[in-house]
């Protein structure tokens, strides 16, 4: 822009030059008073020229005029120094420390979720520890930190098994009649090593610690149960080709639970290669002496809860995750050692049959399946239920076939018949229409649908806690992300600064009340998919995270896209206004993008639509959790932060992808392996996309010289308030979901209980079924 | 008879003050308005104005937005803040002072 009056206002506003809007500001006040004044001279009769020189002239000596406005603007030049001094110094190291906090808070969201899955598929495998391992040691430590010394005493199980037996003896040396403690010593010894391996388990540490303990509960079936089973198991080993049952004394059920085309199965006992015969036959001794008592008790939830109870409750989903390894490694090592006892037992029962002591046969089976029943009538876990049903089953299969070896047909079919009612039951649970089973693998959260769907029945437990502690943490995380995303967006368009050049353009502030309408307007979308995510059946989030896995990216993205072109529309807007009041040339505009955003909305959600209508049809496989959305993050990321031209060809690649994923699922097309290829091409589009990010900064830095002004510089404020307001209001929001979601869990009935209480009817019904058998048996 | 330039200087705040508790006002407006109200006889020199409206503004005296006067031109609109205000009463009251008193110190002069 150039006039009459620009060589005097240049001259006036030329010490302004650090602060460009200031000097603007200042010249176009000045400008606008000569040319009113000039305006006035005219209308009085003067020509231009002369109208212009008594403007002029009327406005006062030129260096008394530079003299004052640089005494009246003074403190906000020092001011203006001072901040772009302090910003050189601490942009950079603010911007790292801001990057890698939310970079942090990404990866230990990231971690939890990944800690659920692992540590049910995969405990104990190195990749476990590498990834989750130290971050869940850190949950721990800050979790017993407050604890008492006596407390942590009890809670504060080492982690290595040699650590593990050295803390139990310590608890069974300070309470030495508690049973609880000496029960613990003793599963933690079978814990220790793996039971097949010679050498793993100390045996005599093992038999000493069941002398005392029976010497504390003479009655409990579970001392001498556990010395039976730590010499049986060394007594020989298992035969890889196991010995089929004489075929005139075989059965066949039918296991619908197998999951498996044939179901139907010929029942055979385990097959035990015997090495030393007096070992087996001690073995067996204890096994009688076992099966003598009146109880078999493990204490193992005695131990998990006095353990737990010294902990205050937990609040984040990754301290709840932790519980499951506390849990584990309390209540399942004696139990592997259980049941390879009664698989060794029922090896020789085949045995005793086979060289004639029937007496010794007979009392072997009854045995197992008295200790089989006791087991399971005292068993407080799930798991510690299932395996006493497993053993009993196995019990009961040989039971079968040595009552038909020994010409025994009335006892026989009578244990065949209780065999099949078990089977039965089971088979009932699983074939129910719409069963648990199926209703925790789409709806339970990862771990609850991991862990239990194997072990479901036919009630429900409480599923949307945990489904919405960990929608929590994957919300925190996306928004970590989308706040990350901006500041760098930010950061990217305030590194002009950094340029070195003559003409250097400019910031230009919109002003406190423009950028706080701007932030709180750019929120919009995040409100709306709070609320979208919250109430609507659209959203899917009564599914479980393991089947909306592909539809989350697919949301975050969309959400993340419009809150970048609205920034950018927001900003173009307050920019154009502010520089209109100050009379300078705005930043070009970019051109409308309406017709873009209209397609790619639609495409957006048809694809919402359609994951939600098959949502409803999904089978066991769910065939489209295939890795396919996150095709979606890039293309939408790109999407809007490109020009006109590359933003027609993305416009045409998220169109392309709704329509690919509608065909692949309208023809049937099983993609569930594509997760791997389709997560490799969309971290390869995300690293082009990059590239094409700083490409086109770089090319944009020099592109537009029509304003003094940087569109991205003035538009970077806008970006950091916008991140800086999602974390100070969508941070405690997502975290107060969490908090009450996990309370939920551990409440009554959530889906977390299941680990160690047996509340759910499936179970209930089972234990009493058992319990109903062991009542009119013994 | 023209007014001194000390005394045009020494009433610019106040005066300024005055026009912006009125309405909200651009420079040139307040200038003109000085000039109609005065005939002509407070003549300021318009370019100290503005450094004059910088100061008050940075001072919290006085507050300023800008606003289209049509033409695709805009023009920066002062207010008087509330600060402003109480300033304008202290300066209102300690001119009623200093000019009762001067016009007493003149007439006595005057009548001897």
């Amino acid at each position: 822009m150039t006039g009459p009056f620009d060589d005097l206002v240049g001259r006036l506003t030329e010490q302004f030059g650090v602060d460009p809007e200031l000097k603007a500001e200042i010249a176009q006040e000045l400008r606008g008073h000569l040319e009113d004044a000039a305006s006035d001279f005219a209308a009085g009769g003067m020509n231009d020229e002369h109208a212009r020189e008594a403007a002029v002239k009327a406005l006062g000596d030129e260096s008394e005029i530079t003299k004052k406005l640089w005494d009246a603007n003074r403190r906000r030049m020092r001011l203006h120094k001072a901040a772009r001094w302090t910003l050189s110094l601490s942009a950079g190291p603010v911007a790292a420390v801001a990057v890698v906090a939310v970079g942090w808070s990404a990866f230990v969201s990231i971690v939890v979720l990944l800690g659920a899955l692992q540590m049910v598929s995969t405990p104990g495998n190195s990749s476990y520890h590498f990834s989750a391992a130290n971050l869940f040691e850190q949950v721990r430590q800050d979790r017993i930190a407050g604890l008492a010394p006596d407390a942590k005493f009890i809670f504060d199980r080492p982690g290595t098994a040699h650590d593990a037996i050295q803390w139990s003896k310590a608890l069974t040396e300070k309470y030495p009649t508690d049973p609880v403690y000496q029960s613990n010593y003793i599963i933690q010894l079978l814990g220790s090593g793996n039971p097949k391996d010679k050498d793993g388990v100390p045996v005599q540490q093992v038999l000493d610690a069941c002398d005392r303990g029976a010497q504390l509960e003479p009655q409990n079936a579970f001392y001498p149960f556990c010395a039976s089973a730590t010499i049986l198991i060394r007594s020989g080993k298992p035969l890889e080709t196991p010995v089929p049952p004489p075929a005139e004394s075989s059965f066949t059920y039918t296991a619908d639970w197998l999951d498996q085309k044939n179901n139907v199965v010929t029942f055979s006992p385990a097959s035990w290669q015997v090495d030393d015969p007096a070992k087996l036959r001690a073995g067996l001794d204890l096994l009688h002496a076992a099966a003598e008592c009146s109880v078999l008790d493990s204490h193992v939830i005695d131990m998990l809860e006095r353990r737990l109870e010294q902990l205050p409750p937990a609040t984040t989903l990754g301290q709840q995750v932790l519980e499951p390894t506390w849990e584990i490694a309390t209540i399942l090592p004696n139990l592997n050692p259980y049941r390879l006892a009664i698989n060794v037992g029922c090896s020789a029962a085949m045995d005793d049959v086979a060289a004639g002591r029937r007496d010794d046969a007979l009392q072997l089976v009854a045995d197992m399946e008295h200790i089989s029943l006791m087991a399971a009538q005292h068993s407080h876990a799930i798991v510690e239920l299932l395996v006493a049903e497993g053993m009993y089953t196995e019990a009961l299969g040989t039971s079968v076939i040595v009552y038909r070896q020994l010409k025994m047909p009335e006892r026989a079919d009578a244990a065949e018949k209780q065999f099949l009612e078990g089977e039965r039951y089971r088979n009932s649970l699983r074939s129910a229409p719409n069963g648990a089973s199926r209703q925790i693998a789409l709806h339970g959260d990862v771990l609850t649908s991991e862990l239990f769907t194997f072990m479901s029945g036919p009630n429900m437990p409480k599923l949307a806690p945990g489904r919405n502690a960990e929608y929590a943490v994957i919300d925190r995380l996306g928004l970590t992300m989308l706040a990350a995303l901006l500041v760098v967006l930010g950061a990217g368009k305030a590194a002009h600064l950094l340029r070195r050049a003559p003409r250097r353009k400019a910031f230009l502030f919109i002003g406190w009340r423009r950028l706080a309408q701007a932030t709180l307007i750019a929120l919009l979308p995040v409100a709306i998919y709070a609320v979208y995510a919250a109430i609507t059946p659209l959203s899917g989030r009564d599914y479980g995270l393991r089947i909306s896995v592909d539809r989350l990216p697919v949301e975050y993205a969309a959400v993340a896209a419009a809150v970048i072109l609205l920034i950018h529309a927001l900003a173009q807007r307050a920019i154009t206004a502010r520089a209109a009041e100050i009379g300078v040339a705005p930043p070009p505009r970019s051109p409308s993008r309406v017709a873009s955003n209209v397609i790619v909305a639609f495409a957006v959600i048809a694809y919402l639509i359609i994951w939600r209508v098959l949502a409803a049809q999904m089978n066991a496989n769910w065939p489209f959790t295939n890795g396919w959305g996150l095709l979606f993050v890039p293309a939408l990321l790109i999407y809007s932060l490109v020009g006109s031209t590359a933003r027609a060809v993305y416009t045409g690649v998220i169109v392309a992808l709704t329509l690919g994923s509608t065909l692949l699922i309208a023809a049937g097309v099983n993609t569930t392996a594509w997760g791997p290829f389709c997560l490799s091409i969309g971290l390869s589009v995300s690293a082009g996309m990059a590239l094409l990010a700083i490409w086109q900064f770089v090319r944009g830095l020099n592109a537009d010289k029509s304003s003094d002004f940087s569109f991205g510089l003035s538009a970077a404020p806008l970006f950091v308030t916008t991140a800086l307001a999602l974390l100070c209001i969508g941070g405690p929001l997502v975290r107060f979901q969490e908090k009450s979601a996990v309370a939920e869990m551990n409440a009554p009935g959530g889906s977390y209980n299941l680990v160690h209480e047996i509340e759910y009817s499936r179970w209930n019904g089972e234990q009493e079924r058992l319990q109903k058998m062991l009542t009119s048996e013994f | 008879m023209d007014i001194s330039p000390d005394m045009v200087k020494g009433s610019v705040v106040p005066v300024i003050l005055s026009l912006v508790c009125e309405r909200p006002m651009y420079g040139y407006e307040m200038v003109k308005l000085v000039d109609a109200r005065t005939g002509g006889k407070l003549q300021w020199r318009q370019g100290t104005l503005y450094p004059a409206l910088h100061k008050l503004e940075s001072d919290g005296l006085i507050t300023s937005d800008w606003r289209s006067a049509g033409g695709g031109r805009s023009r920066k609109y002062y207010s008087i803040t509330r600060r402003g205000r109480g300033e304008l009463s202290r300066r209102a009251a300690e001119w009623n002072v200093f000019s009762t008193s001067l016009n007493r110190l003149l007439s006595a002069g005057g009548k001897a």
